[in-house]
């Protein structure tokens, strides 16, 4: 590993935090399908159990590994460095998955359909993250779109998800 | 002999100009997928099944099967050329691949890798001729309780057999059968887990999970990494590749072993990646090379894509026989199976002849095609990997997306895709197995349904299970799985490693 140690490297989540944050957030999940599975019968009737006992014991089991799995992180020693994110790469994290939630946003939240959002996220990408010139980046991101309306709409006739500039241009 | 016939039928069915055309496609396909960090098998399978709805099941079979050799091969060039495995499974393929590569002897090292990669799928595929009809005529006798106790089974194998932690693949196989679950019950016909949104009445895809799980989970990993493709370069010239197929045979004893501990692999549900692992482990111990290992052996390339080609071919055959998937993969498979209307397991082999003998058939003929193919395309797709990550990252985003919304046109699926995305994310940074969760959410209405049945057939008693000596020995045999880590954990105070998984430098 490296010797020098500089500020990006430095641990913004250590190992045993994460382990234990996974943990818990699993324990989260079973938690919510036990009590999910326990607005229907989880009992057991003369025909064999009843439709929550299924989900019910599975949610049980998913508790059971959360909390092994939260003993072991909680009562683990750190072994030597203690990085699971670092600063950089929580950064990097970071510019990955913003661009991507404004991509649902606007393709979902917004309803302006995937077109629009495909070409939306590939150009402030393209430009920002990756430093194109505005002709590559134009070219990628309408060409990408161009591409898929022609293979799903014409070739393969699976409608994408359309919002109100194609109806506008009156595309269906 | 009677698999014979059967088997000149199915080739009869692959050996079309259409079936051939799609093997091609398939192949080049799933390369490129391989070959693409952050996009592996599980999701290009994924990716194309709700585009073989409309299609044939034999075409759309013989399409799917031929990505997935294609990824297995894809995976394997970049672990030789960047030192990046392309798949999980071509991990331990780095640790002898790249620095044969980095000698100048890339060529040599993709030869050695492509060759028992192929001997190992052949060597598969030849087990899966021999053992599919007598496997699916003793699968004949199943009824609902021997059909859980094979589901439970598998599950007990990933516990007791699959290096994880105990407790992770507990959560990971609960979550997936929790998910399962969501929507409409197939028996009682009531909804359920839907806490009152309306999106989750039609239930949660398991495309949908994959796609974010291993598509977006795994790009998010990638981007922490700054990644950087600094390869060697190759260009395969013909009297390199004859140089080392005169090689090969005197390493037949590394392909045999290891083409066999794929096969055990596969067909329990251990998977093409801890099978490359165990299969590396086991030739750097028992070989007479040993000290050359890590640094260039040809048996360490040998060993790994052997097992894991065999590994990948053989999880077809609980597949079919059984309609238990022996990998993540094969899971995906069996899903689509599912989709167009077919019943996996040992009907398959009564009412649908055609379809498994032309994919078995297919598997013979997909693999010769894919070993000629990926020979004559690598420059092609290492070129592929000089495009800034910048590029193609946002472009696999938008495919993952796209493809989400094609399986069934919610807008909902999307958000599902980013929330599977992060959990695969942690799932692999906490060491979680990813595998039992699909396996779980593709197979879990089976189980339950099983499960219920047996109960309704035996009167609510959990004696249904040791009715009958079959039933009641493979129970017995998970539940010991199932105590397994706890017994060794009392006789042994840490076990060791059969070979260490590097961290990624």
């Amino acid at each position: 590993m490296q010797q020098h140690e500089t500020s990006g490297d430095r641990a913004l989540v250590t190992r045993r935090a994460l382990a234990i944050v996974t943990a818990l957030l699993a324990l989260g999940f079973g938690v919510s399908i036990v009590l999910g599975a326990l607005e229907y019968n989880v009992g057991w009737d003369e025909r064999g159990p009843e439709p929550g006992y299924f989900p019910f014991w599975m949610g049980l089991v998913v508790i059971a590994g959360a909390t092994g799995a939260l003993l072991q992180a909680a009562f683990s020693r750190p072994q030597g460095e203690d990085v699971a994110i670092s600063l950089d790469q929580a950064r990097r994290i970071a510019q990955f998955l913003l661009p991507m939630l404004g991509f649902l946003i606007l393709t979902v939240a917004l309803k302006l359909g995937l077109y629009v959002g495909m070409v939306a996220y590939l150009f402030t990408v393209m430009l920002w993250q990756g430093r194109y010139r505005l002709p590559a980046t134009a070219a990628v991101s309408f060409g990408t779109a161009a591409f898929f309306f022609v293979m799903f709409e014409h070739w393969l006739k699976v409608p994408l998800m359309k919002g109100p500039l194609e109806a506008w241009l009156g595309i269906h | 002999m009677e698999n014979i016939a059967d088997l000149m039928h199915g080739f009869q069915v692959a050996l079309t100009g259409y079936h051939l055309a799609l093997m091609v496609a398939g192949v080049l396909f799933g390369i490129l997928v391989g070959v693409l960090p952050g996009l592996g098998a599980p999701n290009g399978v994924t990716l194309l099944i709700p585009l073989t709805f409309s299609m044939d099941p034999v075409s759309a079979i013989i399409l799917l099967a031929s990505m997935y050799w294609g990824a297995l091969f894809g995976g394997s060039t970049t672990s030789i050329l960047f030192n990046i495995p392309g798949e999980p499974s071509s991990v331990a393929t780095t640790f002898d691949g790249h620095p044969m590569a980095k000698q100048g002897r890339a060529t040599e090292a993709l030869s050695y890798a492509f060759l028992s990669a192929a001997f190992g799928a052949l060597f598969g595929v030849v087990l899966i001729t021999l053992l599919a009809v007598p496997a699916a005529k003793f699968a004949h006798k199943f009824s609902s309780p021997e059909y859980f106790a094979v589901y439970f089974l598998a599950f007990a194998c990933f516990v007791g057999l699959g290096g994880a932690s105990p407790f992770k693949t507990l959560v990971s196989a609960g979550m997936g059968f929790s998910l399962a679950a969501v929507g409409m019950d197939t028996i009682s016909g009531s909804l359920r887990l839907t806490f009152g949104l309306p999106d989750l009445v039609k239930g949660v895809s398991f495309l949908v999970a994959v796609i974010g799980l291993f598509g977006i989970g795994e790009l998010i990993a990638t981007m922490e990494e700054r990644l950087e493709f600094r390869g060697v370069r190759a260009r395969v010239s013909p009297r390199d590749v004859l140089k080392t197929i005169a090689a090969m045979p005197a390493y037949w004893v590394a392909l045999v072993r290891s083409s066999l501990v794929g096969c055990w692999m596969g067909i329990t549900p251990g998977g093409p990646t801890a099978a490359s692992f165990m299969s590396y482990g086991l030739a750097r111990r028992f070989s007479s090379r040993s000290a050359g290992f890590g640094k260039g052996e040809p048996e360490g390339i040998i060993a790994p894509e052997a097992a894991d080609h065999s590994a990948g071919t053989s999880a077809m055959l609980p597949m079919l026989a059984l309609g238990i998937p022996g990998s993540a993969t094969a899971a995906v498979m069996m899903g689509g199976l599912m989709i167009w209307g077919l019943h996996p397991g040992p009907m398959l082999f009564v009412e649908q002849k055609s379809f498994v003998w032309g994919l078995i058939a297919s598997m013979y003929v997909a693999n010769v095609v894919a070993v000629v193919l990926v020979l004559f395309t690598v420059p092609m797709f290492a070129a592929i990997l000089r495009i800034p990550f910048a590029i193609i990252a946002p472009l696999i985003v938008v495919v993952c997306f796209v493809g989400a919304w094609t399986v069934s046109g919610s807008p909902f699926d999307l958000w599902l895709v980013l929330v599977f995305g992060v959990i695969g994310y942690l799932f692999k940074k906490c060491d979680y197995p990813i595998a039992p969760l699909v396996l779980a959410m593709v197979i879990g209405d089976k189980a339950e349904d099983a499960f219920r049945q047996s109960m309704i057939m035996h009167g609510g008693s959990l004696g249904a299970f040791w009715s009958n000596w079959l039933c009641g020995s493979l129970m017995t045999l998970a539940v010991l799985l199932l105590l397994w880590p706890l017994v060794a954990s009392l006789f042994m105070r840490r076990a060791t490693p059969v070979a260490e998984v590097p961290v990624r430098e």
